[in-house]
């Protein structure tokens, strides 16, 4: 679970887009179905072959079936990957989650008031199609830059971005004025 | 052939998916669990994925129990 800070709000939480995991996922979809495409091709195959895979035909289907559960279960651990990567934006930071493997997790996270630029880059024919890109955030520090990949509209994740760092800008400069009108 | 080779390998190939199944299972109800913000989604992926590995399961189990016939 993510803990929030006191007063934090989450404004967006946001997945990578779908088309890239589903390109992903078409050999497990392939691997599937090709038993059953190879056992109805079979009878058109010479005779000698056909025998075998009617003599077998009980042992070829539950070994087939075993193959497709063994396929079902690694594509699970596969979409729990890509579900489990996401980027949360809340009122104070961006959490870039990374879900490398089931073993493997990379969680960072940019405080607003560290952003100094936001980019974005979207190249290729299906990310321009299907509206999906990267976003480069630049910080302050040394930091290296905080990229987040294959976000759906990131137009749109870019405009919250840059509306909320205006926000906080605002909010700290009028606490600053509070501060020296006080002294 | 030899069926009582092939029955073999099918028992050792059915034990040996199950004990996958449970281990992945845990696994991912680990991280569903913990990682997941929406408590109600993680049901629904609960069931679903639970559904769809029990009716394969049950199939295999059937397709096994139809080999010794």
């Amino acid at each position: 679970m993510i803990t929030l800070f006191k007063d934090e709000e989450i404004i967006l939480i946001q997945r990578k887009h779908w088309l890239p995991f589903v390109l992903e996922s078409v050999p497990f979809i392939i691997i599937s179905i090709l038993p059953f495409m190879l056992f109805a091709f079979s009878q058109i195959l010479p005779l000698n072959i056909k025998i075998i895979f009617d003599n077998y035909s009980n042992y070829y289907f539950f070994f087939s079936f075993v193959l497709i559960f063994i396929i079902w279960l690694i594509f699970i651990v596969f979409w729990t990957n890509y579900y489990l990567d996401m980027i949360i934006i809340t009122n104070k930071r961006i959490m870039d989650i990374e879900q490398i493997n089931l073993f493997s997790r990379d969680e960072a996270e940019i405080r607003f008031e560290k952003i100094q630029d936001v980019k974005i880059e979207i190249n290729g024919v299906l990310p321009s199609l299907f509206k999906f890109g990267d976003i480069y955030i630049q910080s302050a520090a040394e930091m290296e830059e905080f990229i987040l990949k294959d976000i759906p509209d990131p137009y749109k994740v870019k405009d919250i971005i840059a509306a909320q760092k205006e926000k906080i800008f605002d909010e700290s400069k009028k606490l600053a004025e509070l501060v020296n009108g006080n002294v | 052939m030899d069926l009582s080779i092939l029955n073999t390998i099918a028992a050792f190939v059915l034990f040996g998916i199950t004990i996958a199944f449970i281990i992945v299972s845990w696994i991912l109800n680990y991280h569903w669990g913990r990682y997941e913000i929406s408590v109600s989604r993680t049901f629904s992926i609960r069931k679903i994925y639970f559904i769809i590995s029990g009716i394969m399961l049950l199939i295999i189990l059937l397709l096994f129990f139809n080999l010794k016939q």
